[in-house]
């Protein structure tokens, strides 16, 4: 028999041996002098540990425990009942909640394919009978009967998409087809900006003879801009010296229209310069039905500048009002001299566009030019000038008519492109509704295909009839296409089931929690074996444990949203498959978590992973097949980030509770999750398309996350054990080697790279994903250091506090895509016009999480940072009653810390400056040069950097491994900010996240989350400096604790 | 006999021995008591929910086992690490201590040191003088893994009763 079973039986004590163990022993000891001084020391063990004193309790403990029996035992009864009372409730709610649920669900019916019963009123046009000719009055004796002269303020709009054959036209454009003469502002459309003024300006010969000025307002504020000087308002285009002009020749006798569209901004003043007090009361600027309308006085009379209103029929000028809108006059006349000057408010007088807002008419397009609304313009400038328009009308609107027909076509024809056969596949999966969904999506293009035909007939003559004929058909088809949208896209609308879930969401919610907080009351009350003055202990330490197990009932009910509403995540199309087996992934959790046994940390770990689940199932919607979920780089650069951060929450945990084997364990499944979804997309991509070498460097790369990840759980699990320092920081300093040459190496292939994707050195430089990795690493190594400490007392209990914030930093990790989904999914969406309403109404559960996952994300960096300067202040006041010349040390550590926070800020606050476009006044500096922007952003960011290493290195540096590895960081940080001056943009945030905390909440999304990720990196580098200064206090101190302590078995 | 009566024959016979068992494993002689009170509470109360007991003795010290991990796993809040080394257990340098004191400080000294794992089995074998099967049906484990577990858990207080005896020895000299 071998020493080492000898020595297990040793172990065990002699009492406990057979015969024949007994006679083995006895064997081997004799021939063994090893063996045998180890059972000597192992009897000697056993004699001293025999010999330890056991007091027994005192006698008022032992009086106070058969009190405290007979004082239970009477109360033992009634809190079985209460308990059972409690219990009973709690299922009550519980099968409220279920049976909420199961009735909230849609029926599934398919479409019936009969047409609709009743034809909605599409177009509205020509609802409003045309104006009935006003009685004219006579026109001012000394009114100069000529042509009426239009300015309009640019080139023609006439022409704007769709080109033939029913293109846009604006008002002037119509009225330029009558006797007037229109005089172009500028020649070119004038949009851009800094455009210049080309026509000649307005003369006093010129307006010799006209009987109408009509000065239209214009959008161009660039070309308006100050062109040379010449321009004091943009709303009228006139010059200072034009106004002079128009002025005089309204004294004079003339007469001019000023008409304003109240759809946009506007001010009078232009009427200004003409000595006419003016002035906008009120505007609003976009109200419910999607209209602009203003209020405006004038020499103060008020007068409503008309948005989304129809004239009614016009009265005569020399009547009281030509028409009043609200009680309010829509027209205002002012006489100046002998002339006078007419203001007016029409909306959607610059270009002509037909679409009216998706309220009205079902957002179908409308002709804008309605009969009243044209008539009554028409009508204005015949009364003002005397003389007929030599327009017709009728006919006008009646190219109108066949126009907004045409609209009508192209966008049914647009929406039922997207209905393609893979389409039709994914959204109807079942065989028999999948036929009939192609059926009908076939029957509806016939129909269409009908509608364009009669329309080709109405272009020889007009046709009442038939202009109702394929009016009847559009509505129709269109109430048909909605019906199938709200079936198969329910993301494109708000269902009536998704409303039903928003409205039982609280419902359900407060069920749930009911029910909860009811089991946990009967179950605290049925457990009689605590003290009621460790309660408070207690429920503090059931915290992070509460938190967990909500978030897993929040799952569920995502998952019940999945299923029984049809809801989407992020706006993505998830696969059938996916989404049950994500319920059922929930529902396991859910299970494993109350499951008695479990360990604490798998507790806390089970809703990280049902996340990091979901989020890699939304991924798989590529693996999966839905070409129009297409996989796009920065969705790749959210994914790496939620995954280094559940990543470092697992690797904390693992580190500072020493579990080697459950963070193995962990890492396994996150590898595993990752590389399943990396490498089963290269697969399938490389089975339809044959393989590609980028397939395998997709997965082995980065931004893959797989290696980002190996090296976090590389470090972690070396960690974990943990093993002597010089190891750990070797390995550490050997993974950055490793990262940096493994870049350059991407760089260095990426010259022969044709393909696109492939990732490049400085995209790799100056991905953001470093910050977090290094911030990674950072709290890692502190980490490390921490528990280094503790090495041989154990494995480290689990600290409430702690584990809130290991979850709380993987929670935040998560939430993140949740966060830039607002602001990053729509582009997936632009080149996919059907899914660009995928993204308007993201009901589910994350929408309710979404301002807690706001708070929270915002709140992660601030802990972090407090943890981390909480230590700083322990080590100074360990370091102050230790040694002496160390406090001097560790004051200069945080006097550097503060040089480099105050440069950061600098370069931040300057960058800032340098690179917001908002302040109009940068524009015409010299600033606005890139080269400037670039050679001041950088010299902030080497400023920072330098400045903060310079002074580290000033003084004692922080040991010869921490110096390697804090040197290598700093090496890789450097380049990093340097090539990638746009990351800075990130910091701009800071000032307000320092400055005024809750400003946080009014920053933009993708600020908010760079400003978090900013000050994560910032936390990385105070975690550096720790890491450095605790080296050098141990270097100085009693040296390594590990050297002068037993290692773990 | 009632159920009080019941408990009052456990209590007698068994609180002695669970009481120098929780402070043994915890070296702290109050909260032990804190803890065996405890433990007697959490009897009765499973007693009185109609819990079977095939084998009180070892019932009895699953539950104190029980009690005191979960003390051990609470007590640990967050707590700052001094910086410097913290070997030194003030209860070795008291003044003259006697040999048997001594003694005795550093195998608790000892035993402090050992995790929780291997405490428990190493003081409920030698201590308590439980067998490895009631160990086990204690532990939850094996009679095997207790085995294993014993023979480590020996290991280790032998090598960490070394490092300590030795440094104590060594500043002993220093001193003189």
């Amino acid at each position: 028999m071998k020493c080492k079973q000898i020595r297990l039986l040793l172990a065990v004590s002699p009492r406990e041996w057979s015969a024949a163990e007994r006679a083995l022993v006895e064997a081997h000891l004799a021939a063994c002098p090893r063996c045998a001084e180890l059972a000597r020391e192992y009897v000697s063990q056993e004699r001293r540990i025999a010999s330890l004193p056991r007091p027994g309790l005192s006698p008022e403990r032992e009086e106070a425990v058969l009190a405290r029996v007979r004082r239970e035992a009477g109360w033992l009864r009634w809190r079985m009942r209460l308990s059972n009372a409690l219990a009973m409730a709690a299922g009550v709610l519980l099968a409220l909640f279920l049976g909420l649920t199961v009735s909230a669900l849609p029926r599934r019916a398919l479409i019936a394919v009969t047409p609709p019963t009743a034809t909605p009123e599409l177009w509205s046009v020509a609802t409003t009978p045309a104006p009935t000719a006003a009685p004219r009055s006579t026109p001012p004796a000394n009114h100069r009967s000529t042509d009426p002269l239009i300015l309009v303020d640019n080139g023609p709009r006439s022409g704007m998409s769709p080109p033939e054959p029913y293109a846009h036209r604006d008002l002037y454009t119509i009225l330029g087809q009558g006797d007037y003469r229109l005089r172009y502002r500028f020649d070119t459309e004038g949009m851009e900006p800094m455009s210049r003024l080309e026509s000649p300006p307005l003369t006093a010969e010129e307006l010799d003879g006209v009987a109408l000025l009509i000065v239209p307002w214009t959008s161009c504020y660039a070309a308006g801009g100050n062109a040379g000087g010449r321009m004091v308002t943009y709303d009228f285009n006139l010059t200072v010296e034009e106004a002079k002009v128009v002025r005089e020749y309204v004294a004079g006798g003339g007469q001019a229209l000023f008409v304003l569209d109240p759809t946009y901004q506007c001010d009078f003043g232009a009427l200004s310069l003409l000595g006419i007090e003016a002035e906008v009361t009120r505007a609003v600027v976009w109200d419910d039905e999607g209209f602009h309308s203003a209020e405006g006085r004038l020499n103060n009379r008020s007068f409503l500048l008309a948005g989304q209103h129809r004239f009614q029929p016009v009265r005569s000028l020399s009547g009281e009002a030509w028409a009043r809108l609200d009680g309010q006059d829509a027209l205002a006349v002012e006489p100046i001299g002998q002339g006078r000057v007419v203001v007016l408010g029409l909306p959607f007088l610059v270009n002509g566009m037909r679409l009216v807002p998706p309220t009205a008419d079902q957002g179908q397009p409308a002709p804008l030019f309605t009969a009243d609304n044209l008539a009554f313009l028409v009508a204005v400038v015949e009364e003002l000038t005397g003389a007929p328009s030599g327009l017709d009308v009728e006919a006008i609107l009646w190219e109108e008519r066949k126009g907004a027909l045409h609209e009508g076509i192209m966008q049914l024809e647009e929406r039922l492109s997207a209905w393609t056969p893979e389409r039709i596949a994914w959204a109807a999966p079942h065989e028999d509704e999948r036929q009939v969904l192609a059926d009908q999506v076939t029957a509806l293009r016939t129909r269409i295909a009908e509608a364009r035909e009669q329309l080709a007939g109405l272009e020889a003559e007009p046709d009442p009839a038939r202009y109702q004929a394929v009016r009847g058909i559009l509505a129709e088809v269109l109430e048909r296409v909605n019906q199938i949208e709200v079936k198969y896209a329910p993301w494109a609308y708000e269902s009536r089931e998704a409303r039903q879930a928003r409205r039982l969401r609280p419902w359900l919610l407060g069920l749930l929690a009911g029910a909860a907080l009811l089991s946990i009351a009967a179950w605290r009350v049925r457990r009689l074996d605590r003290a009621p003055a460790t309660w408070a202990r207690q429920w503090a330490a059931l915290l992070p444990f509460v938190v967990a197990a909500l978030l897993l009932v929040v799952h569920l009910l995502a998952a019940a949203d999945l299923i029984g509403f049809r809801l989407r995540v992020g706006g993505y199309p998830l696969h059938r498959g996916g989404v049950w087996g994500y319920a059922a992934l929930a529902l396991l959790a859910t299970l494993v978590f109350f499951k008695p046994g479990v360990s604490s940390l798998t507790r806390l770990a089970l809703p990280l992973l049902v996340s990091l689940t979901l989020m890699q199932a939304h991924l798989l919607t590529d693996l999966v097949g839905a070409e129009y979920a297409t996989y796009r780089d920065y969705e790749g650069e959210i994914a790496l980030m939620a995954n280094l951060g559940v990543a470092m929450a697992f690797c904390l945990a693992g580190v500072l509770y020493r579990r080697p084997r459950w963070l193995a364990v962990m890492a396994g499944v996150h590898l595993a999750l990752v590389f399943g979804v990396m490498g089963g997309n290269s697969l399938a991509y490389a089975l339809r398309d044959g393989f590609e070498p980028w397939q395998v460097y997709a997965v082995a790369l980065p931004p893959s996350p797989l290696p980002y990840l190996v090296i976090l759980y590389t470090l972690s699990l070396l960690a974990a054990r943990p093993v002597r320092q010089p190891t750990y920081w070797g390995v550490l300093a050997l993974l950055l080697s490793l990262f940096v040459a493994g870049g350059t190496l991407q760089f260095i292939l990426g010259f022969t790279w044709v393909d696109s994707s492939a990732p490049a050195f400085f995209d790799w430089l100056n991905n953001l994903i470093l910050i977090p990795l290094l911030l990674a690493m950072g709290v890692l190594s502190g980490a490390y250091q921490w528990h280094v400490r503790r090495a041989a007392t154990g494995r480290l209990p689990l600290i409430t506090p702690l584990a809130a914030t290991i979850l709380l930093v993987g929670l935040a990790a998560l939430i993140m895509p949740s966060l830039l989904a607002p602001s990053h999914l729509p582009e997936s969406g632009a080149a996919m016009p059907w899914r660009s309403a995928d993204f308007q109404v993201p009901l589910n559960a994350w929408t309710v999480l979404l301002p807690i996952a706001r708070v929270l994300a915002a709140s992660a960096p601030w802990l972090v940072l407090l943890t981390i300067t909480l230590q700083v202040w322990q080590l100074m006041d360990r370091a102050q009653g230790a040694t002496p010349s160390i406090p001097g040390r560790v004051r200069r550590w945080l006097l550097a810390l503060a040089v480099s926070y105050a440069l950061l800020l600098t370069g931040a606050v300057a960058d800032e400056i340098l690179t917001s476009p908002q302040p109009h006044w940068v524009w015409a500096s010299p600033w606005e040069d890139p080269r400037i922007r670039v050679l001041g952003a950088g010299l902030a960011s080497l400023l920072s950097v330098a400045g903060l290493t310079a002074w580290l290195n000033r003084r004692a540096g922080p040991g010869r491994w921490g110096g390697v590895v804090y040197g290598l960081m700093l090496a890789v940080q450097v380049p990093a900010w340097l090539l990638g001056l746009g990351r800075l943009r990130p910091l701009s945030g800071l000032s307000v996240l320092l400055t005024w905390p809750p400003g946080i909440s009014f920053l933009p999304v993708r600020e908010l989350v760079s400003s978090g990720l900013a000050m994560l990196a910032l936390a990385a580098l105070i975690g550096h400096l720790v890491i450095a200064g605790r080296v050098l206090v141990l270097r100085e101190g009693r040296g390594d604790p590990l050297k002068s302590r037993v290692p773990p078995p | 006999m009632t159920l009080e009566e019941e408990f009052q024959a456990l209590f007698s016979t068994y609180q002695h021995a669970i009481t120098g068992y929780l402070s043994n494993l915890l070296d702290d002689t109050d909260r032990a008591q804190e803890l065996a009170q405890e433990t007697f509470l959490r009897a009765y109360c499973a007693l009185a929910r109609g819990a079977r007991v095939e084998h009180p003795r070892a019932w009895l010290y699953r539950i104190a086992t029980n009690a005191a991990r979960d003390h051990i796993r609470r007590a640990r809040r967050v707590q700052w690490l001094p910086l410097l080394d913290d070997d030194r257990d003030p209860a070795l340098h008291q003044s003259n201590p006697s040999e048997a004191l001594a003694d005795r400080l550093v195998v608790r000294s000892v035993l402090v040191r050992l995790a929780p794992e291997y405490r428990i089995p190493l003081l409920l074998h030698l201590s308590e003088g439980l067998s490895t099967a009631e160990i086990g049906l204690i532990l939850g484990i094996s009679r095997d893994a207790v085995k294993m577990r014993l023979y480590r858990a020996r290991e280790q207080f032998r090598q960490i009763f070394r490092a300590i005896n030795g440094q104590e020895i060594e500043e002993t000299s220093n001193e003189v």
